[in-house]
């Protein structure tokens, strides 16, 4: 990822976060603002390789509910 | 101390009495716990009031139960009935109310004899692999002061590993048996997803929740799992497949052993090399199987965990935000962020993975793999080199155990320790339902002074 993309992509997680906590009702603090963005982009690079497996379509989560 | 499953032969035999077992437990506990931080609640009077009432029905020739005058304690998860159950945190301490029955689990050890005697120290709801509590402290690694217990299950490990009790129960949802079983030196076993019932535990991720044992022998693993298993329509989860009877043969005729390649082979300090290899020498195994795509089955369980963990506490998230532990706060928060599409990927990646895994097991019975990838950190640590990376400590400590939760697989991490060095653990790891082979693989390496 170049430069570049990394910077967009990190004003793009703020506001994607800015939108989400209010959304969720949540109201953080100014100083752990940071730390809550730092953390969902942690999470956001781990879920990549996830995300980028392909799945056939007919392959189902292995939910269990028992009506 | 006494293995679990002395103390129970000597207070069936009548040979010792189950108070006399209790009293010398509690003083123990009460000098060393001040050091120890293991313990954030004992139960003095329930405790000796139980080994009386074991005393005296043994002495009118009643059955007394496997675990009979066996003292245990629980992960402070775990409803007690009478007490507020914690999860590690302050917010359950100023909002919960009293737990109204005991959880599944302990209600089973004390119907088999043996006698509570109080919860035990943990990561915040269960959210970490260190055991360092912004709320109720440190539970350092009894082998080295200086050095953590691993968690989340810090207190289960390092009770067993300091001789304060002979048995304790944890949870498991990424390695929070293994880990800390690993670092403190001691036996910490994760059955089968639903094997074990979690009714009356406080979940952390449901799709990934497991609890188990933690002991110094494999018998005494085997005698507490034999004491909880079984169906309970309290869990949803909870598997209807008929018991098994525990087996200690040590017998390894037909097991077809392997050693976890790949990803399991990858990023570890030369002592935890040499653990999986004294092990595998000790089992005869000598080739290496692959899990495949196990990175990925480490970063899905990592979304579905956060997912889960962050929507079941989001009131508390909106409400009391600055009464979460800060090592926790912002990582929940965080978690509570994450798109449905994120999670929904994760979990059918899981049933991909899953169907590779059966595919493998049909080729293999038992599979090894280091637990974790350095003995215990220094509690200030944040991180390690490892093949001259720095790495951050906290998340790499399940590098090797969360694959494996994330499909349910039986596993039992078995502790190794060369003389000077810090204890390690390596995982014996079975197919589905298979834990009698991580029994007799086990037994056969206690047998053989492999493990200690």
């Amino acid at each position: 990822m170049s430069e570049t993309n990394q910077k967009r992509s990190s004003t793009e997680i703020e506001a994607y976060v800015k939108h989400s906590v209010e959304l969720l009702g949540l109201s953080i603090p100014p100083e752990q603002w940071v730390d809550v963005v730092e953390n969902f982009d942690r999470l956001r690079l781990i879920a990549q390789p996830v995300l980028e497996f392909s799945l056939p379509d007919n392959l189902e989560s292995a939910t269990r509910f028992n009506p | 101390m006494m293995l679990a499953s002395a103390i129970a032969q000597q207070v069936t035999r009548g040979e010792i009495t189950a108070r006399s077992v209790v009293e010398a437990t509690l003083t123990r506990i009460e000098q060393q716990n001040q050091q120890l931080n293991c313990f954030t609640q004992v139960l003095p009077e329930s405790a000796l009031a139980a080994a009386n009432m074991i005393d005296q029905r043994r002495s009118q020739g009643d059955l007394i139960g496997p675990l009979a005058g066996v003292p245990f304690a629980v992960k402070n998860l775990f409803d007690i009935a009478g007490t507020v159950t914690l999860a590690g945190s302050k917010i359950n301490r100023q909002n919960s109310p009293a737990a109204a029955a005991d959880a599944t689990a302990v209600a089973r050890l004390k119907a088999a004899g043996a006698i509570l005697v109080g919860a035990l120290n943990m990561d915040e709801y269960a959210y970490g692999f260190v055991t360092i509590n912004h709320h109720y402290g440190v539970t350092p690694n009894p082998h080295d002061l200086t050095r953590i217990s691993g968690g989340s299950s810090g207190g289960s490990a390092a009770a067993i590993a300091a001789d304060l009790v002979p048995l304790t129960l944890g949870s498991d949802t990424n390695g929070s048996i293994r880990v800390p079983a690993s670092l403190c030196g001691v036996y910490g076993f994760k059955p089968t997803y639903g094997r074990l019932s979690r009714a009356g535990t406080y979940l952390f991720s449901s799709s990934l929740d497991h609890i188990g044992p933690f002991a110094k022998s494999v018998a005494d693993i085997a005698l507490a799992f034999d004491a909880i298993q079984g169906i309970d329509p309290l869990d949803p989860v909870c598997s209807d497949r008929p018991k098994i009877c525990p087996d200690l043969s040590g017998d390894l005729t037909g097991l077809r052993i392997a050693i976890a390649g790949d990803h399991f082979a990858r990023g570890m300090t030369p002592v935890v090399t040499k653990a999986l290899t004294t092990v595998a020498e000790g089992l005869n195994a000598t080739h290496t199987v692959t899990l495949p795509e196990s990175a990925r089955a480490r970063a899905a369980a990592y979304i579905i965990t956060a997912s889960e963990g962050s929507q079941l506490h989001l009131s508390r998230l909106q409400t009391q935000l600055q009464d979460f532990d800060p090592a926790t706060r912002d990582r929940f928060v965080a978690g509570a962020l994450i798109p449905n599409s994120w999670y929904l990927q994760a979990q059918r990646f899981r049933r991909w993975y899953r169907d590779q895994i059966r595919q493998l097991f049909n080729t293999v019975d038992l599979i090894l793999a280091p637990t974790t990838p350095c003995p215990a950190p220094l509690i200030e640590q944040t991180t390690m080199e490892l093949e001259g990376e720095s790495v951050l400590i906290r998340p790499h400590l399940g590098l090797y155990t969360q694959p494996l939760s994330f499909i349910g697989l039986p596993v039992l991490s078995v502790p190794v320790q060369f003389p000077g060095e810090l204890p390690v653990g390596v995982q014996l790891i079975a197919p589905p339902y298979h834990e009698n082979t991580i029994f007799r693989a086990a037994t056969a390496l206690e047998k053989a002074k492999i493990t200690s």
